[in-house]
């Protein structure tokens, strides 16, 4: 069902009318109550200081392709931290000693939240940061955002100070400990150059030259032996074609050579004659005597060959060549030995000037690369030290308060003002909205059309108030009323406000 | 209103007639009916009579509300035959008998009508309060007192063309009177007897009473006087239903602001 507009508004104004009582004692009740609210709600008035904050790290430009230092970006988070922690609050237990003496340490804590509380820090804005802090008065708001600052900057200039110097000492203790490195590289270098002394790689040229005469020594002097040997081979075979003895060898082979011509002839007479043939047998008989002979001869032989027979001077001469020979063999064999020893020290002399190159190379590296660090450590604890002492001198402060904090004059937050703005609109709408709500929700038959569809039968017609001079009356007395509630409102709204001013 | 001067004549001639049998209280009965039309509201203190009584005249200062009545009557006069009009609400306080006196009152405005209103709020009359009519005999006398006539209870009230017929003075104790043959009676005799006459009941709430359910199945039309914002839709519904559709003429809204 369709109800307009200005008819909906025909029906809250009566409907406003009906409940004047409970709209105007609405009004004033609202409207008062927001007052005091207003009135009594403690008042916050903040304080704070801007700070520029530099980015840089001491540690960053030091370190800088050394180490890499972890970049801080929340300054704010930082500075909270800072002013949040136990340092912070003896520092402020000191600040505020007049207030907190005798309270427990339970007490003090408390204390210190509230303080904490009411303490703020923000980033706003790149590198820098601002410390507020509220309070209902606003002059301990001033005075605890001026000290929380002067904290702030204290405690960073020591954080920086104990910074650079942690870095300082951080690159010393680095320096030392590389420094003692160097000196044990070099100490290892040492030792090791004067341990294998002939070893140097220098000496690896010499030995290989060396390594190959001792060879070539070695053929020559094989070669050599097999000569002699091939020598004494052959004076050998010669010694045994001569005899020791020349008496005992004609003798015997004067016979020999008797009994082969016989035999030659013997074998000459067998092919024409029979053996019964004198000749033959006579040669037969010949023989045989040699043969006796020969066998006697044989006998006789070892019994007095020494006092019969005399020395051969060929072989003689032989032997004495083959013992000169002897001698030679033993000798070069003997040099061959020594030869090979030789070589063998050589070789391992050789393989030891390996092992000392690799050594050394390893030992000089080590050494090189303490050098270097040990070189770049020395030259960044300069820097540090240079560091630290403008960090010791402030000059290298990079905090700066950009803005100091002041005493502020007005409070933050919802002022009495706007609790007199909105106290009066709610105080005005509040009935109206009663009136409407009721008209929509109160489930009342109102409009001709919504009569007309309930009693299924026409609205013949309206009928309006009784305008007469009670009426009037009555409508001015309420109108009196509400006019001077509304004027009542307003002048507890002008003396408070007085109040609030004045006051 | 546009009637004929035969039709005047005929109305003027039926209400001197009606004049004769009633008891005339300060007013002359041998005066004709046009000589009354011509003295009413003439005196300055009618005027204020009748402001007091907060009752409508011609030319008074509440001028949207004699229109409204006016334009309510126009309505009434469409059901020329059904002269026992009802007006009856929801609930009490809807300005049931604020109306009634009115619509009475424009009612008789016309010349050619003539209205009779009747206070059947037997629990809580208000028409002999109105009409300065304290002890005067009216409806339970006349249901209760075989010897009292209907001339005894229809009363002058000082405006032309306007009688009223109070709740009397005997204590109502239950709902039996308008289902007495004696009140039967008297309605038909009050309705047959002229026919320019229209004749308002002033009853209690449909709801609560027994009474105005009885009065309902008497009377001719019903209108509801419902007060705007002041009853549920639920209880509107319920009202509506207990009258038979033929007789419900329509709902007066009361735009009153109290």
């Amino acid at each position: 069902m369709q109800v307009s507009i200005i008819e909906q508004i025909k029906f809250a104004v009566i409907q406003l009318w009906r409940i004047r009582q409970i709209a105007i004692a609405l009004f004033f009740v609202i409207a008062v109550s927001i007052l005091v609210v207003g009135y009594f709600l403690p008042r916050v008035f903040v304080s704070s200081s801007t700070i520029l904050v530099d980015e840089h790290n001491i540690l960053t430009p030091l370190m800088e392709g050394t180490a890499v230092a972890t970049s801080v970006k929340d300054h704010a988070k930082n500075a909270w931290q800072l002013l949040s922690g136990q340092h912070a609050k003896e520092s402020t237990v000191v600040f505020i000693s007049d207030e907190v003496e005798g309270l427990t340490e339970k007490q003090l804590d408390q204390r210190w939240e509230q303080i904490r509380d009411k303490l703020d820090v923000q980033n706003v804005g790149k590198n820098l940061i601002s410390i507020k802090y509220k309070h209902s008065d606003p002059k301990t708001a001033q005075k605890f955002a001026a000290f929380f600052t002067d904290l702030f900057i204290d405690e960073s200039v020591k954080d920086k100070r104990r910074e650079s110097e942690e870095a300082y000492g951080f690159i010393a203790s680095q320096a030392q400990e590389y420094h003692e490195k160097l000196k044990s590289s070099e100490e290892a270098l040492k030792e090791f150059r004067s341990d294998n002394l002939g070893a140097s790689p220098d000496s690896a040229g010499t030995v290989s030259a060396r390594i190959l005469e001792l060879q070539r020594s070695m053929e020559q002097t094989q070669l050599e032996i097999t000569e002699l040997e091939i020598q004494m081979k052959n004076i050998q075979d010669q010694m045994s074609g001569e005899a020791q003895v020349s008496a005992h060898l004609t003798e015997e082979g004067q016979l020999q050579e008797r009994i082969s011509s016989l035999q030659g002839q013997l074998d000459t007479l067998r092919m024409t004659y029979l053996d019964t043939y004198p000749d033959i047998v006579i040669i037969k008989d010949q023989i045989a005597s040699l043969k006796d002979q020969m066998e006697h001869v044989r006998k006789q032989d070892k019994k007095e060959i020494k006092a019969t027979s005399t020395l051969n001077p060929l072989f003689q001469e032989l032997r004495s060549q083959f013992s000169q020979h002897s001698t030679q063999l033993a000798a070069l064999k003997t040099r061959l030995k020594a030869t090979e020893n030789l070589l063998d020290d050589e070789k391992a002399r050789a393989k030891q000037i390996n092992n000392v190159d690799a050594v050394l190379a390893q030992l000089t590296r080590d050494y090189d690369v303490n050098k270097n660090l040990y070189q770049t450590l020395l030259r960044q604890r300069e820097q540090a030290r240079v560091s630290m002492n403008i960090d010791i001198a402030n000059q290298g402060l990079t905090l700066k308060v950009q803005e100091y904090p002041i005493v502020p004059i007005r409070p933050v937050g919802l002022r009495l003002m706007h609790f007199v703005l909105v106290g009066v609109v709610l105080a005005i709408l509040a009935p109206i909205g009663l009136a409407y709500g009721l008209v929509m929700i109160d489930g009342r038959a109102r409009g001709a059309l919504e009569i007309q569809n309930l009693i299924q039968a026409p609205v013949i017609g309206e009928m309006t108030t009784y305008r007469d001079t009670e009426f009037r009356n009555n409508l001015m007395i309420w109108f009196s009323i509400a006019f001077a509630v509304f004027t009542a409102v307003v002048a507890i709204y002008g003396y408070v406000a007085w109040l609030r001013i004045f006051n | 209103m546009s009637m004929n001067k035969l039709e005047k004549a005929i109305s003027l001639t039926m209400n001197a007639h009606e004049f004769d049998d009633i008891q005339f209280s300060g007013i002359d009965a041998s005066k004709s009916m046009e000589e009354i039309a011509k003295m009413s509201f003439s005196k300055v203190s009618e005027k204020d009579y009748l402001d007091r009584k907060k009752i409508v005249y011609p030319k008074c200062s509440q001028e949207k509300l004699v229109n409204q009545l006016r334009d309510i009557r126009t309505e009434l006069s469409k059901h020329q035959v059904k002269n026992l009009v009802m007006i009856t609400s929801v609930i009490d306080e809807a300005g049931v008998s604020f109306f009634s006196k009115n619509i009475a009152a424009v009612n008789a405005f016309d010349a050619s009508k003539s209205s009779l209103l009747i206070d059947c709020n037997l629990t809580s009359p208000s028409v002999d309060d109105t009409f300065d009519l304290k002890g005067k005999p009216g409806l339970l006398d006349y249901v209760l007192n075989q010897e009292i006539q209907e001339k005894d209870i229809i009363h002058e009230v000082g405006i032309s063309r306007y009688r009223a017929l109070p709740a009397g003075n005997m204590k109502a104790e239950s709902s039996e009177y308008f289902t007495h043959p004696r009140f039967k009676k008297l309605l038909f005799s009050l309705k047959n007897r002229y026919q320019d006459r229209t004749i308002f009941l002033d009853a209690p709430p449909l709801l609560d009473s027994a009474d105005a359910r009885i009065l309902v199945g008497l009377c001719d039309l019903v209108i509801l006087v419902l007060p705007s914002g002041k009853i549920s839709k639920n209880k509107i519904e319920a009202a509506a239903k207990v009258i038979p559709k033929e007789k419900l003429m329509g709902a007066i809204i009361n735009n009153n602001i109290y």
